[in-house]
C-alpha cells in the first residue's frame, strides 16, 4: 500500500498547482495558481490564482463558490485534489508575491526534472493574480495508480 | 482581452507530452480537475481525451457535459484553453486503435500495464479555444518548406537504390537532409522484439506511436509501479538525450517488414502534423523495401557451405574462411556481434552496448570505439569475406553475413594454425 501522502509537505514544495471554478451553468473554468500555503490545521489552502480582468475565473471566483485545486509533484506524480469554497479574494499583497516567487523558482527546478526547459516553465506563469483562500471541506490522494482518488 | 483562436492552429499543443489538466463538475456542482495524459485532434471541431482506469471524469461528464482542457504549446509555452462539450465514448474503431497504440508503448514499459491501459476515447465538440496568455515568442526560424515537396523529394530518392541495404542508407539520409531527423534507424523484424515497448507495439498495432516526453513517460511509468525506477526503459537507441521518440511500422500487405524508429532531443519533436507526415514515409519506405526484395543477407543459395569464422583468444584473432579478417579490439568487437548473432540472429547492434559489453572489454573514457569500428567496416569492405558491417543509424550497426556461418572459438593455450 502507497504511503500516505503529506499535504502540507507537498504543498512547500515546487508543485504545479491547478484551480478549478464553475458558472451556474456548471461549465467549469480551469487556471495556474502559485504559492500555494496551507493553514497550520490544514483547513484553509490560500493561493494566487491567475484570473485576467473580466474574465469567467474572475467571475466564479466568489465568496462561497465552490472551488478545487489539483496539487502535483511533477517528477513522481504524486499529487492532491482538495475541494471546498471560495472565503476569501484579495489582490495580492507584496507578501505574497514573495512566496509566489519562491515557489515559482522551485516550480522550475521541478519541472526541469521532467525535461521541461527554464525558459518555457517561467512563461507558464501569468501577470494577472488574485489571492484565493480556499475553505477545504474534501481531500483526494491523485497519485496516478490503483489508489487515485480515494480520499485523503 | 479573450483572443479566439483555431483549433487547427494548436495542433501541436495536442498530443504534446506534457498533462493536460481537465476540469469538469460532479452533480452537485464540485469542480473536479483530472489530468489527461493524451489530448487527440480528431477534426476542425472534435477532440478526444483519453480515459484510463484512473481517470474518473466519466461520471461527471454523464451529469454535466461541460469541461475545459489546459493544453500548452511546446516550444513557447503559450497555454490555450479549450472548453469543451461531451459527445460520447469510443471504445472501438480507428481513432480509439490509434491511442490505444500510443498509451500501450508507454504502458509496456511498466509491470502494471493494466493501470495504464485505455479504457475509452471520450469524444468532445470543441465550444471555444482560447489563448491564455502569450509565452516566450517562437524563434525566428526559415519558412518550412511544403511538407508535400519533401515528400516528393523523398520518393524521388528512394527510387534510385538498387538494394535492400541501399533504401535503408538513402532512407536515414533523406530523414536528416529533408526532415532533420538526425536519430533515426531501420529495426530489421528479427530485431523488433528485442526492442523496446515502442518499437514492439508499433510493431505489433501497425501503427505510428510516439513519446512525446521521454521523461515524463518514465516519471508516470515510475508513479503507476509504486516508485520502481524504470529508468532507461524507454530509451533505444542509447541517445541519452532524445527526449521524444517515434516508432513507425513498415507495412506491406499483411507484414510488418521492420520498424522506422526516430529519436530526437527536442520534446514534442514528432506530434502534431509530423505523425501524420511519419505515417506516409513509412509507407514510402516499406514500398520502397519490399520492391527490392529481402535483405542480402538472408538469401544463401542452398547448398553453400557455411562461412567458417574462427576466433583465436591469445590475440583476439578472428579468420574467416581461413583469411585473416583482423585482430585485436576490433577483433572481439567483431566476434562479439558474430556470437550474438548466432545465438539469437541479431543483426543491428549500438555502439552503447558495444561500449558496455564486458567481454570486449574497451577501457572507459576514450575507448575509441568509433575509429575502430570505422577500421572494421573498411576492412571487411575491402576484403569481401560474406561478412558486412555497415552504419544504419547514428551509433548503430548492422551486420550482414551472405551466408550462415559456423563459429569455433579457440581459447588460449591451443596451437594457432599459420595464417
Amino acid at each position: 500500500m502507497a504511503a500516505r501522502i503529506d499535504i502540507a509537505e507537498l504543498v512547500s514544495e515546487g508543485v504545479a498547482v491547478i484551480v478549478a471554478t464553475r458558472d451556474a451553468e456548471l461549465r467549469p473554468e480551469l487556471s495556474r495558481a502559485w504559492g500555494p500555503a496551507l493553514s497550520e490545521d490544514g483547513e484553509r489552502l490560500t493561493v494566487c490564482v491567475e484570473a485576467e480582468p473580466h474574465s469567467a475565473m474572475e467571475r466564479n471566483l466568489e465568496p462561497g463558490s465552490p472551488a478545487s485545486a489539483f496539487i502535483a509533484r511533477l517528477t513522481s506524480h504524486a499529487g492532491v485534489q482538495l475541494k471546498g469554497s471560495v472565503v476569501e479574494v484579495a489582490a495580492p499583497t507584496p507578501d505574497r508575491l514573495e512566496t509566489v516567487t519562491r515557489h515559482v523558482d522551485g516550480f522550475v527546478a521541478e519541472t526541469a526534472g521532467v525535461g521541461v526547459p527554464e525558459p518555457l516553465a517561467r512563461a507558464l506563469v501569468g501577470p494577472d493574480l488574485l489571492t484565493v483562500t480556499i475553505a477545504v471541506a474534501e481531500r483526494f490522494d491523485e497519485t496516478p495508480g490503483p489508489g487515485a482518488g480515494r480520499p485523503l | 482581452m479573450t483572443e479566439v483562436v483555431d483549433l487547427e492552429s494548436i495542433r501541436d499543443c495536442l498530443r504534446a507530452g506534457l498533462p493536460a489538466p481537465m476540469a469538469t463538475c460532479s452533480a452537485d456542482g464540485t469542480p473536479h480537475i483530472s489530468h489527461i495524459s493524451q489530448v487527440e485532434y480528431l477534426d476542425r471541431e472534435r477532440v478526444a481525451t483519453s480515459r484510463q482506469p484512473f481517470n474518473r471524469t466519466l461520471p461527471h461528464l454523464q451529469s454535466s457535459p461541460f469541461s475545459q482542457a489546459l493544453v500548452v504549446r511546446p516550444t513557447t509555452g503559450e497555454q490555450f484553453r479549450l472548453d469543451l462539450r461531451y459527445l460520447h465514448t469510443a471504445t472501438a474503431g480507428e481513432e480509439f486503435e490509434a491511442m490505444r497504440a500510443n498509451v500501450e508503448a508507454i504502458a509496456s514499459q511498466t509491470e502494471q500495464d493494466a493501470a495504464l491501459r485505455l479504457r475509452g476515447l471520450d469524444v468532445h465538440r470543441v465550444l471555444r479555444c482560447t489563448r491564455v496568455k502569450r509565452g516566450l515568442s517562437e524563434p525566428k526560424r526559415p519558412p518550412t518548406p511544403d511538407p508535400l515537396v519533401l515528400l516528393e523529394q523523398l520518393a524521388r530518392r528512394l527510387e534510385r537504390p538498387t538494394s535492400h541495404e541501399e533504401v535503408t542508407r538513402e532512407l536515414i539520409d533523406a530523414l536528416e537532409d529533408l526532415f532533420g531527423f538526425r536519430d533515426a534507424a531501420v529495426i530489421a523484424p528479427g530485431d523488433i522484439e528485442a526492442r523496446s515497448g515502442l518499437i514492439r507495439t508499433a510493431a505489433s498495432r501497425r501503427r505510428v506511436v510516439v513519446t512525446a516526453n521521454i521523461a515524463r513517460a518514465r516519471s508516470m511509468a515510475a508513479a503507476v509501479t509504486d516508485g520502481e525506477d524504470p529508468d532507461g526503459a524507454l530509451a533505444v537507441t542509447g541517445q541519452a538525450e532524445a527526449r521524444s521518440a517515434a516508432a513507425v511500422p513498415l507495412v506491406v500487405g499483411k507484414d510488418v517488414i521492420g520498424v522506422l524508429h526516430l529519436e530526437s532531443p527536442k520534446p514534442s519533436a514528432f506530434g502534431g502534423r509530423t505523425e501524420g507526415l511519419l505515417r506516409i514515409v513509412g509507407a514510402h519506405a516499406a514500398a520502397a523495401l519490399a520492391a527490392r526484395g529481402a535483405p542480402a543477407r538472408p538469401l544463401a543459395p542452398d547448398g553453400d557451405p557455411p562461412i567458417e569464422l574462427v576466433y583465436y583468444e591469445a590475440d583476439d584473432t578472428v579468420l574467416c574462411d581461413s583469411a585473416y579478417i583482423v585482430k585485436g579490439a576490433p577483433g572481439r568487437i567483431l566476434w562479439s556481434m558474430l556470437k550474438a548473432h548466432a545465438e539469437s540472429g541479431r543483426t543491428q547492434f549500438t555502439n552503447r552496448e558495444l561500449r558496455l559489453d564486458e567481454s570486449i572489454g574497451l577501457p572507459p573514457g576514450n575507448d575509441n570505439l568509433e575509429s575502430r569500428l570505422l577500421a572494421l567496416r573498411r576492412r571487411l569492405a575491402d576484403i569481401d569475406c560474406g561478412v558486412t558491417l555497415e552504419r544504419v543509424g547514428r551509433g548503430r550497426l548492422e551486420l550482414g553475413l551472405e551466408r550462415p556461418a559456423e563459429l569455433t572459438e579457440v581459447p588460449t593455450g591451443v596451437p594457432q594454425a599459420r595464417r
